[in-house]
């Protein structure tokens, strides 16, 4: 078989070939739809997971403040870090649920294929840059709150030292060295997650980089 | 706007048929991407203001899709609840096996997806201006990689794999 074959094989496919058409009503029936029932099932899903993972949260959130501020809860470093990670974890589920819903939700379908794939790999650049700048302020804020605290509650830097009560100063260096590197540990396991989406969309700039350097994924 | 459009979709339907094909020959949601394709096309309709034809607007469209279901399916949880009789994929599968014919869309489903996009465009007879257009490559460039697929096309179908 030759190149020139290929579109007489096409074309040979196509010949009488019927595929089940839609009728007049099943088209509009399809085009008052949102989405089709898979995709609505699999965005149900996913909007359902940020609607509870968003109140729990704000439910955490709330009795927190109830307990900081109308009750004027006093507690101690060793019992705010518990508290203060099970916070982070839960923000963390709820925005990355959510960051996956807004990508899912936009679509560039007027453009060529190209403009498309950028206007994804933009916008996936900019929720991963994002997100990663949120996740360093939250979590280096965090460390700096905690070491603020602890050397309050040591009553000055003079008195640290590798074996006191409150909290040992080594573990407490694990603690902050662990939450420096929850960021990069987030990037790292998004990375991992949405592998085979970087490799197409890293494949499909591949193919269509006419010219060297527009697109780089 | 409904009813031309509806027309239009109607007097089209057997290009929806061909890049589900391309993009979904064994996935038993195969009716379902249909349908999304179809939705789409509705909401990106009003944009469409006759300055190129329907069918090369469709296909953009379409191909936009279809390539954007597959890249968002990597971020969707795996949606195993739909019954698989509801697609009937035994009865599906046994038929384009059978189907000498078909040879030709199992070639193509090897192909990457921007792969499958272009060749499907040569394939409908579209010419090179029209092909760089959609895809959104210079000219020269979709002439040479047309013929960069057409060699990896024939060398599927005559020994079976790229």
């Amino acid at each position: 078989m030759d190149k020139n074959e290929l579109k007489s094989m096409w074309r040979d496919a196509h010949y009488m070939k019927s595929e089940s058409n839609f009728s007049k009503e099943s088209l509009e029936k399809t085009m008052a739809l949102k989405h089709s029932k898979v995709i609505s099932k699999s965005l149900l899903d996913i909007k359902l997971k940020v609607l509870l993972y968003t109140l729990i949260f704000l439910i955490y959130v709330g009795l927190m403040i109830y307990a900081f501020v109308y009750l004027s809860l006093n507690l101690s470093v060793n019992s705010l870090v518990p508290l203060a990670l099970v916070g982070v974890f839960l923000l963390i589920t709820a925005s990355s649920e959510f960051v996956r819903l807004f990508v899912l939700t936009k679509t560039a379908d007027n453009l060529s294929l190209k403009d498309s794939l950028l206007v994804f790999c933009e916008k996936l650049k900019r929720i991963k840059t994002t997100d990663f700048i949120i996740y360093i302020v939250f979590f280096y804020l965090l460390a700096i709150l905690i070491i603020f605290n602890y050397l309050a509650e040591i009553r000055g830097i003079k008195n640290l030292s590798w074996g006191n009560e409150i909290v040992p100063l080594p573990l407490l260096v694990i603690l902050i060295l662990m939450l420096l590197s929850v960021p990069w540990f987030i990037k790292y396991q998004n990375n991992r997650r949405y592998k085979k989406l970087f490799l197409n969309l890293k494949e499909s700039a591949h193919q269509l980089n006419d010219q060297p350097g527009t697109i780089g994924y | 706007m409904e009813k031309e459009f509806i027309e239009l979709i109607k007097n089209h339907q057997g290009i929806l048929h061909k890049i589900c094909n391309i993009y979904f020959l064994r996935d038993p949601y195969k009716e379902d991407y249909y349908q999304e394709i179809l939705i789409r096309l509705w909401k990106s309709y009003p944009s469409f203001k006759n300055q190129s034809a329907f069918s090369t607007w469709l296909y953009r469209v379409a191909l936009n899709t279809a390539i954007d279901i597959i890249r968002k399916q990597y971020l969707l949880p795996k949606h195993t609840e739909l019954s698989k009789t509801e697609y009937n994929i035994a009865e599906y599968k046994n038929n384009i096996e059978s189907e000498n014919k078909d040879k030709i869309y199992l070639a193509i489903n090897q192909l990457s997806d921007i792969e499958k996009a272009i060749i499907i465009l040569y394939l409908e007879d579209f010419n090179y201006n029209e092909i760089a257009e959609i895809i959104g490559i210079s000219e020269n460039y979709a002439g040479v990689k047309i013929n960069r697929i057409k060699t990896q096309l024939i060398k599927i179908l005559n020994h079976g794999q790229k």
